[in-house]
């Protein structure tokens, strides 16, 4: 009992933190187990975002480009669709379950690029078949259309009907075994190979080799010639990268409900997550005019998305913060603002970390949060880039002020005049070279860079450059972990549905306040103490 | 010794701001060390020595007759009250031709040293930034045998007092590479001195290029410090005064006077752990609350 005044000051400490942890925990159940929130409404999903972006270069006349639009289905959502379509007139065709992208240019003599990109988040979908069901019961009066022979599949042909007798299958056999013996067969028998090019059922059949459209089309042959409606579907399979290869795989009808298959991937009546589907039918994803010079590309990167939408499911009780976030919503402020508001004693909780446990010496206490929230709008490379630019040509400058003798808050408001210019020409320059994340650099925390200047200049002048450019690097490192934490979707998303969340911060605060242990960087100083025999 | 409690003897940051100065200095006293005028007067009126002040400057109107008040003075400095690190210090050695000459032989006009001392009064060196003061003190003659050990500038001696019992102790000698500077950041050197007898010592596990000072090349282990007593004795007294419990004092051992309070510091800096080869934690332990 050394120090009894400070034991009673901890105990009432202790008392606080245990309060406000059982506050948190409450308000969090009330939630999960009053307004129904769950994991899914409230935290993001991961999704892709996908550009398609296609070149062409004509001589003098008419340019005319399909290609087909991914639709929102049960499988997939896609949603901020953006289309960059250059001098071409765009215009967007629906039929049926289809959307087609038209581009269009009369005179079209040089090298034009097209851009359409959107978001996409899917799900993976499997489906139950019916056990103990005759293929002859299936009701398939209505569609005639799915039952089709086409130019690419011959349904009915007698090379067909002569697989289904060797598979030892009739229009009597049970659903889920002509479905499986059908699949085995055109996923073991039929190779798989990277034709390009269009294979129909019967050659595919005949060579014992194809790429996906091959077996895909083999396959709605053999069910069409049972009667068993089928159509062919096209799409992409998402992965991230850059790739040109598009994909086909096949839909059953059974009963109301279309059941996937893909033969070449050997997914037996379910969806993959990743499966994106652009067109239904037996549909080319792109057509085109013939005699122009085209290329394309797509670009899939994935990232995490939350839909607003979800938290409208959410109870409407007057204490559901949701409700809340609406009013803000309606007041014209977004909820992205609100998340990075929420997030800035987040970050703060994280310097404090750096500077009490770590020990690493930063400008300004919360300069690291503040700064690493203005970085969303740049992103962190950019927003590093031109945080070290000012500070560095401010620091030049201040130099050249100080010289004159002036007291502080004139001369802070002089670096002010400064770095407003910095970030006026930063923008400026980012918005000329097409960097736009630089462009945003506008809505960096002006008063902070310059008392960060002022401080850099001060530490450099007492102590030495080399000391203040080592507690520059050290706030760029704490920078990046607020960065990092604050941008967190994650946690942004649950600190929005549990913004009690707070009085964890306030915990954090009343722990590390009191939290008299050494610093790590202290183990370093006094090693020689510590290590030393 | 195990790890451990090698931790629990050094005296971190977070302990040092919240167990001892958080918790034995309170705020409202902190400007009784923080501000040199505020400390010396009331040291002054207690009878501790300090540098004699020649005059105060508070307020502008005041700084007008600044350069007829110093006219053919030398052998004075010029400090802010709240100036931190050393900086914005004038330490003026000749007057010749109606200029004065600093110790490191940089000429002031009148009107340069109006110039200082309004940048002085404007807070340009001051610790918040705020409104400050000026100091005109008598300059330190310093001791023999320090002025030996020294490469120009003053050493002081700094004393970790809490509770009115000395702690620890160590002296900050000026060097080449701190340009006269006493102040270790700067590249002083620091020597351990040995609290009850005055005896400089250099800890074990140093560099021991820090034997002898790299400029002067004097030993500077085993020096028996002058005045040792009446240095002990003042850091046991002066918190009869100052209700600053855990404080750093510094000293500086004038040849005529014997030794001055330079300065009082709230937040003394804990590399004097390094310097004694040992923690303070563990000291301050031993007087216990």
């Amino acid at each position: 009992m050394i120090f009894n005044k400070k034991l009673r000051g901890m105990n009432i400490k202790n008392m606080t933190i245990i309060v406000l942890l059982a506050i948190f925990a409450g308000l969090v159940l009330i939630k999960v187990f009053l307004f129904n929130y769950t994991p899914a409404t409230v935290l993001p999903e991961t999704g892709y975002r996908v550009t398609l972006t296609m070149e062409a270069t004509g001589h003098g006349g008419e340019i005319n480009i399909r290609a087909m639009l991914p639709p929102t289905n049960a499988h997939q959502e896609i949603f901020d669709e953006q289309v960059l379509s250059g001098p071409f007139n765009y215009s967007q065709l629906n039929s049926g379950l289809n959307r087609t992208g038209i581009w269009n240019q009369v005179n079209a003599d040089r090298h034009q690029e097209i851009s359409y990109s959107f978001n996409v988040i899917s799900r993976k979908v499997s489906f139950l078949l019916p056990e103990k069901l005759p293929i002859s019961s299936l009701n398939n009066s209505s569609n005639q259309k799915y039952l089709e022979n086409t130019d690419l599949v011959q349904s009915g042909d007698e090379e067909l009907v002569q697989v289904l007798t060797s598979l030892d299958i009739d229009r009597n056999s049970d659903l889920i075994e002509v479905l499986t013996k059908i699949f085995s067969f055109v996923h073991n028998n039929i190779k798989t190979t990277g034709f390009s090019g269009k294979t129909d059922a019967l050659t595919a059949l005949r060579l014992q080799e194809a790429s996906c459209n091959g077996k895909s089309r083999l396959m709605v042959g053999l069910l069409r010639t049972l009667k068993i409606p089928a159509r062919l579907v096209g799409g992409i399979i998402l992965n991230p990268g850059t790739k040109t290869v598009t994909h086909q795989w096949l839909e059953v009808l059974i009963g109301d409900e279309w059941v996937t298959m893909d033969p070449t991937n050997n997914h037996f009546a379910e969806m993959p997550k990743n499966y994106l589907i652009t067109s239904y039918g037996d549909e080319a994803f792109f057509r085109r005019t013939s005699n122009v010079n085209f290329k394309y590309s797509f670009s899939i990167e994935r990232e995490d998305f939350t839909r607003e939408s979800d938290y409208e499911g959410l109870a409407a009780h007057p204490l559901n913060i949701m409700n809340a976030w609406n009013l803000f919503q309606k007041a014209g402020l977004s909820l992205s603002l609100l998340r990075i508001i929420l997030m800035i004693p987040i970050g703060a909780i994280v310097t404090i970390i750096f500077r009490n446990v770590i020990g690493l010496q930063t400008f300004g206490t919360f300069l690291p949060a503040l700064i690493a929230s203005s970085f969303r709008e740049t992103n962190l490379l950019w927003g590093l880039v031109t945080f070290s630019m000012i500070i560095v040509t401010g620091a030049i400058i201040r130099w050249g002020v100080n010289r004159l003798k002036i007291t502080h808050t004139p001369k802070l408001t002089i670096l002010l005049v400064f770095v407003v210019f910095s970030l006026l020409i930063i923008s400026a320059s980012g918005v000329l070279v097409g960097n736009m994340q630089l462009a945003k650099a506008t809505l960096f925390p002006l008063a902070l860079m310059a008392i960060t200047i002022e401080r850099f200049s001060l530490i450099s002048e007492e102590t030495g450059t080399r000391e203040a450019l080592k507690i520059y690097g050290n706030t760029v490192i704490t920078v990046i972990f607020c960065y990092i934490v604050i941008t967190s979707l994650a946690l942004q998303t649950f600190v929005l549905a549990f913004p009690e969340t707070m009085l964890l911060v306030i915990c954090g605060g009343l722990y590390f306040g009191n939290w008299t242990g050494m610093r790590l960087t202290e183990v370093w100083r006094f090693r020689k103490i510590l290590f030393n025999e | 010794m195990s790890k451990k409690s090698r931790y629990n003897q050094i005296l971190g940051i977070n302990r040092r701001n919240i167990d001892f100065i958080y918790e034995y200095n309170e705020r409202k006293h902190y400007k009784m060390a923080d501000d040199k005028l505020v400390s010396k007067e009331l040291l002054e009126k207690q009878g501790f020595p300090t540098p004699r002040l020649i005059k105060a400057y508070r307020y502008f109107f005041e700084l007008k007759n600044i350069a007829q008040d110093l006219y053919g003075q030398s052998g004075f400095v010029m400090k802010p009250a709240k100036g931190k690190g050393g900086s914005g210090i004038l330490i003026i050695d000749e007057f010749t031709n109606g200029k004065w000459i600093t110790s490191s032989g940089e000429k002031y006009s009148k009107e340069r040293l109006s110039q200082h001392a309004s940048s002085i009064l404007s807070g340009v060196y001051s610790l918040d930034n705020m409104d400050d003061a000026l100091l005109i003190e008598e300059k330190i003659q310093l001791d023999d045998l320090l002025k030996k050990i020294s490469y120009k500038g003053i050493p002081d001696i700094r004393v970790i007092v809490f509770k009115k019992t000395p702690v620890m102790a160590m002296m900050r000698i000026p060097s080449k590479r701190s340009k006269g500077k006493a102040n270790l950041h700067a590249g002083g050197i620091g020597v351990g001195i040995d609290i009850g007898s005055g005896i400089t010592f250099i800890a074990p596990g140093l560099s021991s290029s820090f034997g002898t000072h790299p400029d002067t090349g004097v030993i500077l282990t085993g020096l028996q410090l002058p005045y040792w007593s009446e240095i002990m004795e003042i850091s046991q007294k002066i918190q009869e005064v100052v209700p600053l419990h855990y404080l750093g004092i510094d000293f500086v051992i004038d040849q005529r006077y014997g030794p001055q309070i330079l300065e009082l510091n709230v937040r003394p800096g804990l590399e004097i752990q390094n310097i004694n080869g040992k923690g303070l934690y563990r000291e301050l332990e031993k007087i216990g609350g």
